[in-house]
């Protein structure tokens, strides 16, 4: 097995055993599980993947899984951040049932078969606005960071 | 060239950019597994049939085309095409051609699937659509930088 290779699904069992330990957390909400739960199952799909090569495979293909695996890992660790954030007290836990409702009136269309929308409420450091646009394994949710410095200021 | 926005064409247009390059390399590992005789499954080189069989659709009129896809995609096709050598003739700079020839590659791949294909197969022709595949996921990949366009940061962020 290339070294390429071994150190992709070494990368990998530590991303998921991350995961594991994330998901032993109290979530206050069950998206935030369940969250979890789809990010797992598609890191375990990859890892599947990747076990499945062997010396015999081409090399440039298990350069390219390798690659897509180590960037899925820079793009999906920072939303683990995310994920583990949204159990937090300092968050307004208060404001989850009102924003919710919110995205479900905005996103939502009725009969239409569409992944009921989710939310991830949760706190970031940045001031300046962001967005998530699309997130593939994560599709339905809608994720909200409101700053975390201005968790003690009670008229935010 | 008119684009009709469906529930459909979103869909897929959303399934282009968020899982090409994982969805080429899935199939690329396929290929390589039918090459080496131990052929597990072949969905993902279904599920890529089918893709670059409807990112380019002729409408109701010949010579009109319906996009599901953003020209940035259309490039990034052209170019796999291009570089894997599976071109029929001189290098694409058409989109009537790049529609001619994706149906065509779409039709290879949706003929590995069927029962008893694997039999008659010729083993340069397979190794020409593994490359594909893989041109197809490097360029993708390179191209949407998902990781960074999740993030867009502030001009004046620090």
């Amino acid at each position: 097995m290339s070294t390429t290779l071994t150190h992709a699904i070494s990368r990998l069992r530590s991303f998921l055993e991350e995961l594991t330990h994330v998901a032993d957390s109290e979530f206050p909400y069950n998206d935030s599980k369940e969250a979890l739960n789809l990010l797992q199952v598609h890191f375990q799909n990859r890892l599947a993947r990747l076990q499945g090569l062997d010396s015999k495979s081409n090399p440039d293909v298990v350069r390219q899984e390798a690659a897509l695996a180590l960037q899925a890992l820079f793009v999906y660790l920072p939303l683990l951040g995310f994920v583990l954030r949204s159990t937090n007290i300092r968050n307004s836990f208060e404001v989850f049932g009102p924003l919710l409702r919110l995205s479900q009136d905005f996103l939502d269309v009725p009969g239409a078969p569409h992944t009921p929308t989710r939310l991830l409420l949760s706190s970031e450091w940045d001031y300046s606005p962001l967005s998530y646009p699309e997130i593939p394994e994560l599709p339905g949710f809608v994720l909200i960071g409101l700053p975390a410095s201005e968790s003690s200021n009670p008229l935010f | 060239m008119p684009t009709t926005p469906t529930l459909h064409k979103g869909d897929l247009m959303s399934q282009l950019r968020n899982d090409l390059p994982s969805l080429a390399s899935h199939a690329a590992v396929e290929l390589d597994d039918v090459i080496l005789g131990r052929v597990k499954s072949l969905a993902a080189v279904e599920q890529l049939a089918s893709v670059m069989s409807e990112f380019l659709t002729s409408a109701d009129k010949a010579d009109q085309l319906t996009a599901s896809v953003d020209p940035r995609t259309m490039v990034i096709v052209s170019r796999a095409i291009n570089d894997s050598g599976l071109a029929g003739s001189s290098p694409l700079t058409k989109v009537k051609d790049l529609q001619q020839e994706a149906d065509v590659i779409s039709k290879k791949l949706r003929s590995l699937t069927e029962p008893d294909a694997l039999k008659k197969l010729d083993h340069d022709a397979l190794e020409k659509m593994r490359a594909f595949c893989l041109k197809l996921s490097k360029f993708a990949m390179v191209s949407y930088r998902a990781g960074e366009e999740y993030r867009h940061r502030h001009p004046f962020r620090r």
